[in-house]
């Protein structure tokens, strides 16, 4: 098995760009541990509020319960979710001894009757989650199978946090939207962000300082900023660099 | 009289095995072995869930990959079903590099370590020096 189809749809999200593309890699991931329906956000909380940004491939006719604020603020497995990176099994028992029967027989008329839920908090007010629904699913499950399907679970999750975040980000800020630095200009970069002179970078990487600063021009051109600290800050930013 | 002094930034050096190329990755994933596992213990009569953390490690004596270690928390999330407790908070010995020998980004860092937790059976392991909770 290649190591990144350890769990199906993870070669698709490790090369996902585009929100279609992260779909059908979630898609064929939750398909491969019996699950149908399921939805991904990001979310990143501003001074006016959280802002949202899913991808979701939910049952026809849910899209109204799904979009609810009233009805996401009381949902007891996002509420769960908000406090912990720990992943959520949920049923109807999870649903009534929180008090929310009446949302779970509403979320069951579309059959949505069980599935695993679980969230990255990022720093910076940056949070992702990944759920997986289906009709039946988790009670059927073995100890032994809930366990690998929530360790699967939380490897999509990085995944899709990590092909997701580009995406929404760029929607709160046309600037996070950019090119790809080349392995060479990552390399200048990382080096300029140590400190390193362009001369210096040029030892280094054995290349002349003109060449070095036509990169350095290029890695600000592709990240739209003006100076060095603001691409190497930037960069952090994206976690292009660390 | 102006004293120009130049160094370079040291590259992680591979002695002591603190870096990784990600390309031994697969042959770390092979040799690491459950080395420590911790349980939290909760108050007398707490009904919380298990939780504690755990280390896959390889032993002292490997040719390759000597003492190099993987960390995380772990919590039960049913009986005998076990979840990393955060997958941003794994802690390695080790600093993976890519080919031309720079740190990998903070979020590929974590997407591999990730990986290879996921291809150790380190639930099953638990499994097996954890006693059965009682119902």
């Amino acid at each position: 098995m290649k190591p990144l189809e350890l769990v199906p749809g993870l070669g698709l999200l490790a090369q996902a760009k585009t929100k279609d593309e992260i779909g059908a890699a979630i898609d064929v991931a939750a398909r491969s541990i019996g699950f149908v329906t399921w939805s991904t956000m990001f979310v990143r909380d501003t001074a006016d509020g959280p802002v949202f940004t899913t991808i979701q491939k939910n049952p026809a006719g849910y899209d109204s319960i799904y979009y609810d604020p009233v009805i996401f603020r009381t949902d007891p497995v996002m509420q769960t979710l908000k406090t912990s990176n720990l992943p959520v099994v949920w049923d109807q028992s999870f649903y009534v001894s929180r008090g929310q029967g009446e949302h779970y027989e509403e979320m069951s008329g579309f059959g949505m009757k069980r599935g695993i839920s679980a969230a990255l908090h990022m720093p910076g007010g940056k949070h992702c989650v990944v759920g997986f629904d289906g009709p039946d699913g988790t009670e059927a499950m073995s100890p032994k199978l809930l366990a690998s399907s929530l360790g699967q679970l939380q490897l999509v999750l990085v995944h899709t946090e990590a092909a997701f975040r580009p995406l929404a980000l760029a929607q709160f800020d046309d600037s996070d939207h950019h090119e790809a630095l080349t392995p060479r200009e990552r390399e200048c970069l990382i080096w300029s962000a140590a400190g390193k002179t362009a001369w210096e970078i040029g030892q280094i990487l054995a290349l002349s300082e003109k060449t070095v600063g036509k990169y350095l021009d290029q890695v600000n051109r592709k990240l739209q900023c003006v100076t060095k600290a603001q691409a190497v800050a930037k960069a952090i930013r994206l976690g292009i660099i660390t | 009289m102006v004293r120009v002094q130049s160094w370079a930034l040291p590259r992680p050096s591979a002695a002591g095995g603190e870096v990784l190329s990600a390309r031994l990755l697969p042959d770390l994933e092979r040799s690491l072995q459950q080395s420590r596992v911790e349980v939290l213990q909760g108050a007398p009569g707490d009904a919380s869930p298990r939780a504690g953390t755990v280390r896959w490690s390889c032993p002292p004596h490997h040719h390759a990959h000597a003492n190099r270690w993987l960390a995380w928390a772990w919590c039960e999330v049913s009986p005998e079903v076990f979840a990393i407790d955060d997958p941003l908070a794994i802690k390695s010995s080790f600093l993976i590099v890519g080919e031309a020998g720079d740190p990998v980004p903070a979020n590929e860092h974590l997407v591999l370590l990730n990986r290879m937790i996921r291809r150790i059976p380190w639930q099953t392991q638990l499994c097996t020096v954890l006693p059965p909770q009682s119902a």
